[in-house]
C-alpha cells in the first residue's frame, strides 16, 4: 500500500490538517496537476465537439449527398485509417486506435450500403459481413479491445440470425443460448491463451471481467427459465444444466489455481447462489403456494445464508490467494 | 522518500495508533463484492416483506392498507434497520439494514400517499422525509445510508418545488447544495461524519439541474417549466466556481489559467447554463479538495449537460453543426494558447 493512499485515508479520517497533508503530498510528487488535467479536458471536449459538428453536418447533407460521396467517403476514411494504423505501427496505442476506427467504419459502411441500396437483406447479414471482413485486422491488431468489438458483432450476428431465419422464441429455445455461450467460451479461452503466450501487445485483464459474467449469465439465464417452468423435457434443457455445471466447475478450477482471479471466482460463487435460490424459490412456492408466509420467510433466510456464505467464501479465498502469492 | 511513520511523528499522531489503525484498515471484502451483497440483501428484504404482508393479510384480510398501517410497517422497518446498523455485526447485516431502511422509506412514502391528495404528495412527502432523515442522519451511522437519504430528500425537494411552481425555491436549493458541498469539503480538517451530506448535496446539485420532463407525455412534465430565470442559478454556481478556483490557488495556478477560468465562468453565466457551470464547479472542487468521486461526478455530468445545451438549441442541423464545430475549435484553440503562455511563463 502506497504512502500516498495511506495519507489520503488519514486526511479523509480528519487526522491530518489540509495544509500539512498537501505539503507532504507535494513532497511525494503527488500534488494536483492542474495543467495536465485541464489540458486533457480541453482536448477531449474540443475533439468531441468538433466530431459532433462534423457528424451533424453530414447528417444535414445526407439526403442530398450523391451515393458515390456517401459510400466513397466512408471507404476513403476506412482506407485512410487502415494506412495510418500501418504507418504508426500496431505496437503503439495510436496505431491500434486507427485500426479500431477502421474496423468500426467497416460496419458503418455496410450500414450505409444497406441504406443506399435497399435489397431487403436481413440485418444479420450486415453483422455477418462486418465480422468476416474485419477478422484479419482483428487478428493482426493483437489488442483485446478489437477482439471484444469483434465478439459483440459476432454475438449480434448469431442472435439476429436466430431471430430472423430460425425464428424460435428467444427465451424458450435453449440452443441459441448454448451457441452464444460457446462463442463466449471460445473468446474467453482465446483471450486466456493469448495472454499466456504474450500474443497481446499490452496484457490486460478487463476482457476476462466482461466475458466471465456474460458466459455465466448466458448459461444461468436459461437454467433459471428451465427451473421456473419445469421444462426439463425440452430439447437441450439437460445440456444447458450440464453446461452450467461444467462452466462452474471449470471456472473455479481455472481461476483458483491458474488465472487466480478473485472477481471471476466471485461471479462463479454468485452464480451458484443464484441457481440454488431459484431452485428453492420454485420448490417452496410449488409446495406451499404463493400466499404462504412460511415460504417467503424461508426464502428470506436462505437469501441471507447464501449471501453470507458467498462473502465468507470470497474472503477466505482472498486471504488464501494472498498467502500463496506472498509465499 | 517520505516514510509514513515519520509523517505520523511530524503530525503528532504517534500516540493515536488506534485511530490511525482504524483509518488505515482495509476491508477484506473486495469492492466488487458490495453490489452482490446489496443485491442479496434486497432480495432478502423483499422476501421478508412478502412474508410480513402475507401474514398481515391472513390475519386482517386487508384489501388496502391504511395510512396508519403503512406508517406502522414503515416504523418497524426503520427501527429494525437502525437496530441492525447499531449492532455493527458484519457486512451482510449492514446491507440488510440498508435494504430494510429503503423498504421503510417506501412504506412511509406510501403512507403519505394514502393520507394526502395526489397533487400534494410531493411536498408532503418531502417535508415528512426531511424531518425523518434529519433524525436518521444521527441515528443510522452509515455513510452510504446518509448519502442516499440526502439525495432522496433533494430529489423530492426538486419535484415538490417544481410541482408547486416555486421557482425561487429551486434556486435556493441550488444555493444550499452548493454551499454545503463546498463548505464541508474545503474545511481545513475533514469531518468524516458530514462528508456523506456533502456528497449527497453535490449529487443533489446535479439532480436539481438535471433535464427531466421535456416530453409532453412524461410523468415529470411539470418540471419542464421549472427553474425560471436560469441565469440566477448560473450566477450562483458561477460565483461558487470562482471561489473554488480562488481557494484552490493557494497552490500555484498560472495567472493565464485564472483569467481563462473567469472568462469561461462569465460566458457560461451569460449563456444561462447552470448545469454546465455546476459540472465544472464539481470537477474543480473534487480535484482541489482531493475528492476523486466528486471529480468523477463532475466529469460524468459534463457531457450530459453539454448534450442538453446543444440539443435544445433552437437551430437547424446545419447551424448546430457550425456551433458545435466552432465550440470545439474554440476549446482546442484555448488549449493551444494556454500551453503557449505556460511555456512562456516557465521561461
Amino acid at each position: 500500500m502506497s504512502t500516498g493512499k495511506d495519507l489520503l485515508a488519514l486526511f479523509h479520517a480528519g487526522l491530518l490538517p489540509r495544509d500539512g497533508f498537501e505539503g507532504v503530498m507535494e513532497n511525494l510528487g503527488l500534488h494536483r496537476r492542474w495543467s495536465h488535467w485541464g489540458n486533457l479536458l480541453l482536448l477531449c471536449l474540443g475533439v468531441g465537439l468538433l466530431l459532433a459538428g462534423i457528424v451533424f453536418f453530414i447528417a444535414y447533407n445526407w439526403l442530398t449527398m450523391p451515393k458515390a460521396l456517401k459510400l466513397g467517403g466512408l471507404q476513403v476514411l476506412t482506407v485512410v485509417c487502415a494506412i495510418a494504423a500501418w504507418q504508426r505501427g500496431l505496437h503503439v496505442l495510436s496505431g491500434r486506435a486507427f485500426l479500431f476506427a477502421a474496423c468500426v467504419l467497416v460496419g458503418v459502411f455496410l450500414a450505409a450500403f444497406g441504406q443506399v441500396y435497399q435489397t431487403g437483406a436481413d440485418a444479420y447479414e450486415l453483422f455477418r459481413g462486418w465480422a468476416l471482413l474485419t477478422l484479419i485486422w482483428v487478428i493482426a491488431s493483437r489488442a483485446p479491445a478489437h477482439w471484444m468489438l469483434w465478439l459483440v458483432v459476432t454475438n449480434l450476428w448469431i442472435y439476429l440470425y436466430w431471430e430472423q431465419v430460425v425464428a424460435y422464441r428467444w427465451e424458450t429455445h435453449y440452443s441459441v443460448w448454448l451457441l452464444m455461450a460457446l462463442v463466449q467460451l471460445l473468446g474467453l479461452a482465446g483471450f486466456e491463451l493469448g495472454k499466456k503466450r504474450d500474443y497481446f501487445w499490452v496484457a490486460q485483464t478487463w476482457p476476462r471481467w466482461v466475458l466471465v459474467p456474460v458466459l455465466l449469465f448466458q448459461l444461468a439465464a436459461p437454467a433459471t427459465l428451465i427451473i421456473a417452468d419445469d421444462k426439463y423435457d425440452r430439447p437441450y434443457a439437460w445440456l444447458v444444466m450440464l453446461s452450467l455445471v461444467a462452466a462452474i466447475v471449470g471456472g473455479y478450477r481455472y481461476y483458483r489455481h491458474v488465472g487466480r482471479d478473485l472477481f471471476a471466482l466471485t461471479c462463479v460463487g454468485a452464480t451458484i447462489a443464484w441457481v440454488v435460490f431459484a431452485y428453492a424459490f420454485k420448490l417452496l412456492i410449488d409446495i406451499s403456494r404463493s400466499d404462504s408466509c412460511f415460504a417467503f420467510l424461508t426464502l428470506g433466510i436462505l437469501a441471507v445464508v447464501l449471501l453470507g456464505g458467498l462473502v465468507r467464501w470470497v474472503r477466505r479465498l482472498s486471504a488464501a490467494m494472498q498467502t500463496e502469492a506472498g509465499s | 522518500m517520505t516514510n509514513l511513520d515519520d509523517v505520523l511523528a511530524d503530525f503528532g499522531l504517534t500516540g493515536q495508533e488506534d485511530r490511525v489503525r482504524a483509518a488505515l484498515r482495509k476491508d477484506t471484502a473486495p469492492w466488487f463484492l458490495q453490489p452482490f451483497i446489496f443485491l442479496g440483501a434486497m432480495v432478502a428484504a423483499l422476501m421478508f416483506s412478502a412474508a410480513f404482508l402475507v401474514m398481515l393479510d391472513s390475519m386482517f384480510d386487508v384489501n388496502r392498507f391504511s395510512t396508519v398501517q403503512l406508517s406502522c410497517m414503515g416504523a418497524v422497518y426503520l427501527v429494525a434497520a437502525v437496530f441492525l446498523n447499531r449492532l455493527q455485526l458484519n457486512i451482510y447485516t449492514g446491507a440488510l439494514a440498508l435494504a430494510l431502511s429503503l423498504g421503510g422509506h417506501g412504506f412511509v412514502m406510501g403512507a403519505v400517499g394514502e393520507a394526502t391528495k395526489s397533487s400534494a404528495w410531493f411536498m408532503t412527502t418531502f417535508l415528512v422525509l426531511l424531518v425523518l432523515d434529519a433524525g436518521l442522519y444521527f441515528l443510522y451511522r452509515d455513510g452510504l445510508h446518509r448519502f442516499l437519504t440526502t439525495v432522496l430528500v433533494l430529489v423530492l425537494a426538486k419535484l415538490a418545488f417544481a410541482k408547486e411552481h416555486l421557482d425561487f425555491a429551486l434556486h435556493g436549493l441550488v444555493l444550499v447544495t452548493t454551499l454545503v458541498g463546498a463548505g464541508v469539503l474545503t474545511r481545513d480538517r475533514e469531518l468524516p461524519g458530514w462528508r456523506p451530506l456533502a456528497y449527497g448535496c453535490c449529487t443533489g446539485l446535479v439532480v436539481v439541474l438535471f433535464p427531466v420532463g421535456h416530453r409532453h407525455d412524461s410523468w415529470f412534465d411539470f418540471t419542464r417549466h421549472a427553474m425560471a430565470y436560469p441565469w440566477i442559478s448560473s450566477v450562483l454556481v458561477g460565483i461558487a466556481l470562482l471561489w473554488t478556483l480562488h481557494w484552490a490557488s493557494r497552490k500555484p495556478i498560472p495567472p493565464t489559467a485564472k483569467t481563462v477560468a473567469v472568462l469561461v465562468t462569465g460566458g457560461l453565466a451569460a449563456l444561462s447554463t447552470p448545469g454546465l457551470a455546476a459540472a465544472l464547479f464539481l470537477t474543480v472542487l473534487g480535484h482541489a479538495a482531493y475528492h476523486a468521486r466528486i471529480t468523477l461526478l463532475g466529469l460524468v455530468s459534463l457531457p450530459v449537460f453539454l448534450w442538453k445545451y446543444y440539443y435544445y438549441l433552437d437551430l437547424s442541423f446545419l447551424h448546430k453543426s457550425g456551433v458545435l464545430a466552432g465550440s470545439g475549435v474554440l476549446l482546442l484553440g484555448t488549449r493551444w494558447i494556454l500551453g503557449y503562455l505556460e511555456k512562456k511563463e516557465a521561461r
